[in-house]
């Protein structure tokens, strides 16, 4: 009978090796390969090794500059947006505010409101052509147009942007406190301000650490709102790889630049990987009592924290609405600054559902996210069940190539997939890739590849292993056990997976930017041009209507995960 | 019908059981017994297919099973956690196994019929989703659907350590029942003495991997065949040496070996006997230290020689003192006893 053992595995062994040689390849050539090439292309332009690109863009000004702003802006963001979000979720679960129901849909809006869509409002209501400015100017003709624009536009666009981490993960340390704790130091006789710095604040350490890290990245690796808000004054370092990348002469010093970028990016990550490893707490706590609300004594404090709350759910929601009054307003009432209810039209809808050039951003960027949700998350169906499955130094091996584009800023992964595909290559069957409608797709598929891969991931670890016990016990063959049994179980996560996926590319722009085909402009790049002072009137008020598309897809999307989500919580408590 | 010889079964450099040689009977209720970590799951989990041995074989009715696929085995699982399919109705769950073993319709309607029946659930427990079950309700689905195939064999992993006590004990009738109903040889793992002593047609007591007792839960509670089965099953006291010398100086006749390893449970410490029969005891003076209340039993401590000896009694209307002086009784038979060159 052993020979049968022996048979089974070699028909395992081949069809493993069929898979590995596959999955090999997918990683190297896209993953791999054009990094390494980009490196190459920079470090040895003539095939030999020359130093010079990296010294000659090092002893530039404009390279300096840029450098020390991003530094100067990741440094300050981690900062502004921490103390909002924190400020925020204190408001939502820790103490008692009149209004907290407004406040917890109005502190959401970062989930809906984000990326490309608020820089568009920011700049139609405060830029220079923006429907408040005309205001300003017509109240005070001496304002300067451009009041708005530099470091300081940009941080406050992105700290009231920055603050959806604080309430993805943060709140939910929040919330997972044990009451009891705070009970306890209030049994002690500890005042309510030493409770909050010596109880609460220490337990969310680790996730405030965990969120300083993503909004230090993100302010390190700023594209489109400094580009768009920050102006000449304020150039940091992604768009100037962008304007280095459009002629071919400097696109050496764009790859450098990137490059650098990726580095510091791998750097931070390290350092937090370190710092992580060494401090963390595990609850010891069996039974977890629900958080309590806490009232503040002093009046004169809860006023001033009440007005503050407010007056930040109002500076979140007032760019969604006025997306949403632009969008039905004809072009010289945005200019000019009024507000006529009677010129309200559905005109600017209908200019997108009437031409195909009006509909094509929104089909081209449905198409493309939607393509490369359904392709991430079935690879890394399969490729996390492989994971979970086998713990072995391959698997390892596996893992860690597949969270590159986490440690790798979107735009050097661009860039590495332009220049290294304009050829015809092996590994690509001697196709080329780039300017043909294929590479973009790539891109926002390997955007995806570790969230997704750590998500499916969670949730094949959250199976109860003999569910799939259960099935092979009662007869059924591995691939119905998976099919009839598994995926049912973790559909919820996958779709919650998938739809997270779509929404966030609908209005992608930092890889976009690179790599669209020039007759497919997805909805990120067509609005970033937008925002152009020499763009067509009829061409901005069209993006009023595509952020609303995309604002409305949002929010239909998050309402069905997060809804789901706290239902099936409610349903466990 | 089962039969294990001389299985090995490692993970790794670790050699979790060793040298397992068993028999298990058609129709029998047989019990895998023993402490968390001394292999008597992975035992089991060998039988099921779920892990191939290093050495040895298993035979199902003749044949060896040690390579099978475990879909071929037709060996019916109950597991710990019920393992039930949350996505589907209880119906869903029951008739799983069937349709991918495919069952006609109306025989898989005629089967959920039966096996729902066997195990006292209703129609309308049938159309409910698992998760709106309670617990014990949930383990009887556990064991409908293993029941569902008709297998010729059903294993067991700890299936009721999920249930509060009072559950516990009621399912532990039913399963009694149901296996006697369906005929089903089962094979039962736990580490809960009271169940297996009350469940068990045999019992095999695990330790350190590998079997250090196989016999009726008589013969294991009576005549435990080493010092980590008597003390694993029951409640027991060792009788110290300076106990032992005492007994001998008390009892002139007694020639009891100090160095020997003496074991008497706690119900045969008697707090008093028949006066008539009083010289088949041995008599030990011991102090009274203190008593746990348990309401039919009373559990008293006593020390002798300052060691400790306990006793239990039903009767609970004793008043003692701590430090009072009193006198205890332990019949010779009672003795379970090792040699010292032969522990």
């Amino acid at each position: 009978m052993s020979w049968l053992g022996g048979n089974y595995r070699l028909k395992r062994n081949v069809g493993f090796i069929f898979l590995g040689l596959a999955l090999g390849w997918g990683i190297f050539t896209f993953l791999v390969y054009p990094n390494l090439s980009l490196l190459k292309l920079t470090l040895f332009p003539e095939g030999a090794f020359d130093a010079g690109p990296v010294t000659r863009i090092m002893a530039s000004q404009r390279v300096k500059t840029a450098l020390l702003n991003s530094f100067i802006l990741a440094v300050c963001l981690t900062i502004t947006a921490n103390i909002l979000g924190l400020f925020e979720i204190f408001i939502l679960d820790y103490y008692q505010i009149p209004g907290v129901k407004w406040l917890n849909i109005a502190y959401h809006s970062p989930l809906i409101c984000n990326g490309m869509v608020l820089v568009i409002a920011y700049n139609f209501i405060l830029g220079s052509q923006g429907f408040l400015t005309a205001n300003l100017m017509e109240a005070n003709p001496g304002l300067n147009p451009y009041w708005f624009q530099g470091f300081w536009a940009v941080l406050i666009e992105m700290t009231f942007s920055g603050t959806s981490n604080h309430m993805m993960f943060v709140r939910d340390a929040l919330r997972n406190i044990d009451y009891q704790t705070i009970e306890a130091a209030q049994n002690m006789g500890v005042r309510p301000w030493r409770i909050l710095s010596r109880v609460v604040l220490p337990t969310l350490k680790p996730s405030i650490f965990a969120a300083s890290i993503l909004i230090f990245i993100t302010g390190i690796s700023a594209f489109a709102t400094p580009q768009v808000l920050g102006g000449e004054e304020f150039e940091t370092i992604n768009p100037l790889i962008m304007s280095f990348s459009r002629t071919l002469t400097t696109r050496n010093y764009a790859a450098v630049l990137a490059i650098f970028l990726g580095l510091i990016t791998i750097l931070v990550l390290m350092i937090s990987n370190y710092v992580e490893k060494k401090g963390n707490y595990i609850s010891v706590s069996k039974v977890k009592t629900p958080l309590r609300k806490q009232k503040i004594r002093t009046p004169l404090l809860r006023w001033a924290v009440t007005v503050a709350a407010h007056l930040f759910a109002l500076i979140q929601t007032v760019p969604l609405l006025f997306v949403l009054l632009f969008s039905f307003m004809p072009v010289q009432d945005l200019y000019g600054g009024k507000i006529d209810i009677t010129h309200f039209s559905l005109d600017n809808y209908l200019a997108v559902i009437r031409s195909v050039t009006g509909l094509r951003p929104v089909l081209t960027s449905v198409i493309y996210s939607a393509c490369a949700a359904v392709i991430v998350v079935t690879i890394m169906l399969f490729i996390a069940r492989i994971l979970t499955k086998y713990h072995n130094r391959l698997t390892g091996i596996l893992e860690l190539f597949l969270q590159i584009p986490w440690f790798l800023p979107a735009t050097l992964i661009a860039l590495g997939l332009i220049m290294t595909f304009d050829r015809p290559r092996i590994l690509t069957f001697g196709l080329t890739l780039t300017g043909t409608v294929y590479i973009m797709l790539i891109a926002y598929v390997i955007l995806k590849i570790p969230y997704t891969l750590r998500m499916i991931k969670a949730a094949y670890a959250s199976l109860d292993n003999s569910l799939e016990e259960a099935a092979k016990n009662l007869g059924a063959s591995p691939f119905r056990t998976y099919y009839k049994v598994l995926l049912p179980v973790i559909w919820p996560t996958v779709l919650s997976v998938f739809l997270l996926n779509f929404i966030q590319q609908l209005s992608e722009y930092d890889v976009s930017v690179f790599l669209f085909h020039p007759m497919f402009q997805p909805l990120g790049v067509v609005l970033n041009t937008a925002t152009s002072p020499d763009a067509a009137p009829e061409a901005q008020m069209l993006t009023f209507v595509y952020s609303m598309i995309i604002m409305a897809v949002s929010a239909a999307a998050i309402i069905f995960v997060y809804g789901r989500k706290n239902a099936a919580l409610r349903k466990f408590q | 019908m089962i039969k294990f010889n001389q299985m090995e079964i490692k993970f790794g450099d670790f050699t979790a059981v060793k040298d397992i040689n068993l028999e298990v009977k058609k129709g029998e209720f047989f019990t895998f017994l023993g402490p968390s970590g001394c292999g008597k799951t992975t035992t089991l989990r060998a039988l099921a297919g779920f892990i191939t041995p290093s050495k040895g074989s298993i035979e199902v009715n003749g044949r060896d099973v040690t390579y099978q696929p475990i879909e071929k085995r037709g060996i019916g699982m109950v597991f710990q956690s019920y393992a039930l399919f949350p996505t589907m109705t209880v119906e869903g769950n029951i008739t799983f196994g069937l349709k991918e073993n495919k069952w006609s319709k109306e025989e898989i309607a005629k089967r959920v019929k039966e096996v729902a029946a066997l195990v006292n659930l209703t129609d309308e427990q049938l159309r409910k989703n698992v998760a709106a079950l309670s617990g014990g309700q949930q383990q009887r689905v556990a064991i409908a659907r293993a029941l569902a195939l008709n297998p010729q064999i059903i294993v067991l992993d700890e299936p009721l350590s999920n249930l509060d006590a009072k559950l516990r004990k009621s399912l532990r009738v039913e399963l009694k029942r149901i296996q006697k109903k369906s005929g089903t040889t089962m094979i039962y793992v736990t580490h809960d003495q009271e169940e297996a002593l009350t469940l068990s047609d045999r019992i095999a007591v695990f330790h350190n991997g590998g079997i250090e007792q196989i016999g009726t839960p008589r013969e294991i509670y009576y005549h435990p065949a080493s010092e980590f089965v008597t003390t694993f099953i029951g409640d027991t006291n060792r009788l110290s040496a300076e106990m032992i010398r005492r007994i001998n100086e008390e009892n002139p006749g007694a020639k009891l070996d100090p160095m020997d390893r003496i074991y008497v449970r706690v119900e045969s410490v008697k707090e008093g006997v028949d006066p008539s029969r009083e010289s088949e005891y041995y008599h030990l003076h011991a102090r009274f230290e203190g008593e746990e209340f348990y309401g039919i039993t009373t559990r008293r401590t006593f020390q002798v020689e300052g060691t400790e000896i306990r006793s239990v009694d039903t009767r609970s209307d004793r008043h003692m003192e701590k430090g009072e002086e009193t006198m205890l009784y332990i019949h010779a038979g009672d003795f379970i006893w090792f040699k010292e060159e032969n522990p």
